[in-house]
């Protein structure tokens, strides 16, 4: 196996997008080798820019998925990590409050995937009040509200609900033509999750497993940005692009390893195994931590 | 007249893309209890014939079921393939390209409308179908040529594959 790095260049933050854009569209598009196989050029000079973005629907994976992972590791809480909900009244732009409301989310995730429920409680209140705010308050109704209240004590109830409520909001801002309301939430969301991981781990430490979990997310901040993408004629999600894509750069600063993916059927699960993935490293690490660090508190100020 | 057809069918469309029901409610979940709902769990309206793409994120050392399925009037078999994109380098230009692994194609494999897969490493996996033509479930609230699909994703902490 040969250790390369893949670094993309960028020329601004519409090339780059163009640049995603234009990789998902190849990859599902008609354009086949002498093998029949798709291929895909990466090389950023290479881009044909008037190419025509693929309808690739992206999904992003919830906090909770994370952070039920994070939880079974050897990792405890710290409840300095997550955002004062009493600042949640001082968000008074949808950006802020769409921002936010997913930072909390996060929160709440976290808070209740660690067994703090009633601390979880608070969070609750505070992703209600800017639903409201945003005007989502239908997605939050009676019955969960209820459920909450009947659950209060039981952490592992709170994170199914935590995570529910997130679906929920999810699905009422899809139906409801709210597109740009929903990928800043979905940012905020991942935003915070990266925030309170990186300082779970504290300094680079090549024997944590949650330096892969951390290179991993690559892939995820890939999706986000292409479901941004969606939007991208909305001022505040061209906004919020941008400030990904100056994240994606320190990303970059991570190694590709290259792979060969077996895949395998056993007893009926089809396996994959070796595949190429993103390594961590100290200075990648450095540069994500501290550009994520800046992100957040630019966005809970 | 022409304008109020066309702003009809552009509000219908609308409706019905907005209008689908989430995947757990049409598509046949997983036997057994160790299956839990992923929210990455996608439903949309396409024409029939047309071919859907999601792509979602499958973390490594859990299995994940992927069930396809639409809601037509009578059940009918949907084509759908599952790869992932390998960054290869080609040695003869020495740049970077991402190519194709399938996983699985059910065109190989009977048309099972569903697949079971799992990895050591997180990765991000593409599902792709083709509408599948037959009649609308619901046509009062759906145009007739446009139908729901749905591809749902549960997931299993991962007990069957050796990693």
């Amino acid at each position: 196996m040969r250790n390369i790095t893949i670094k993309w260049t960028f020329a601004g933050a519409a090339f780059a997008l163009l640049s995603l854009g234009t990789i998902s569209c190849s990859g599902d598009g008609d354009d086949k080798n002498k093998d029949g196989k798709d291929k895909i050029d990466t090389t950023a000079n290479q881009v044909d820019t008037t190419k025509k973005v693929a309808e690739i629907d992206y999904a992003v994976p919830t906090p909770n998925e994370l952070f039920e992972i994070i939880s079974k590791m050897d990792a405890s809480i710290n409840t300095d990590l997550v955002n004062d909900v009493e600042k949640s009244a001082d968000y008074v732009t949808k950006k802020s409050q769409a921002l936010n409301f997913g930072v909390y989310t996060a929160d709440l995730a976290y808070l209740s995937a660690f067994g703090n429920s009633a601390q979880a409680m608070n969070y609750f209140e505070a992703i209600q009040g800017l639903g409201e705010s945003l005007g989502i308050s239908a997605a939050f109704d009676k019955a969960l509200v209820e459920r909450v209240e009947d659950n209060k004590a039981d952490a592992d109830s709170i994170f199914m609900i935590s995570n529910d409520t997130y679906f929920d909001t999810y699905k009422f801002l899809e139906e409801n033509d709210k597109g740009p309301i929903l990928s800043m939430i979905i940012v905020g969301g991942w935003v915070e999750s990266m925030y309170v991981i990186t300082n779970m781990v504290g300094d680079y430490d090549t024997n944590n497993p949650l330096m892969d979990d951390l290179a991993d997310q690559r892939l995820v901040l890939e999706n986000i940005l292409q479901f941004l993408e969606v939007y991208s004629e909305n001022g505040d999600v061209q906004a919020v692009t941008g400030d990904l894509l100056v994240l994606l750069e320190s990303f970059d600063a991570m190694e590709y390893i290259e792979g060969n993916t077996k895949v395998e059927n056993k007893n009926g699960v089809i396996t994959m195994t070796g595949a190429g993935h993103y390594e961590m490293n100290k200075e990648a690490y450095k540069m994500i931590k501290t550009a994520i660090a800046d992100y957040r508190n630019q966005i809970t100020e | 007249m022409r304008i109020v057809f066309s702003l009809l069918f552009v509000l219908s469309a609308s409706y019905a893309l907005s209008q689908c029901p989430d995947p757990s409610k049409f598509c046949i979940e997983a036997e057994g209890n160790q299956w839990s709902y992923n929210s990455q769990s996608k439903s949309a309206a396409f024409e029939k014939g047309e071919q859907y793409t999601m792509s979602f994120i499958a973390y490594k050392n859990i299995a994940y079921n992927i069930g396809v399925c639409t809601m037509l009037l009578e059940q009918q078999d949907v084509e759908f393939e599952v790869y992932v994109l390998e960054t290869k380098k080609d040695e003869s230009t020495g740049r970077y390209e991402k190519v194709k692994k399938y996983l699985f194609r059910n065109s190989e494999n009977e048309l099972k409308q569903s697949c079971l897969i799992a990895g050591d490493r997180t990765s991000k996996v593409y599902v792709k179908l083709r509408v599948p033509n037959g009649e609308t479930k619901d046509k009062d609230n759906e145009l007739e040529e446009l139908v729901c699909v749905g591809v749902l994703i549960e997931q299993a902490k991962n007990i069957r594959t050796g990693f």
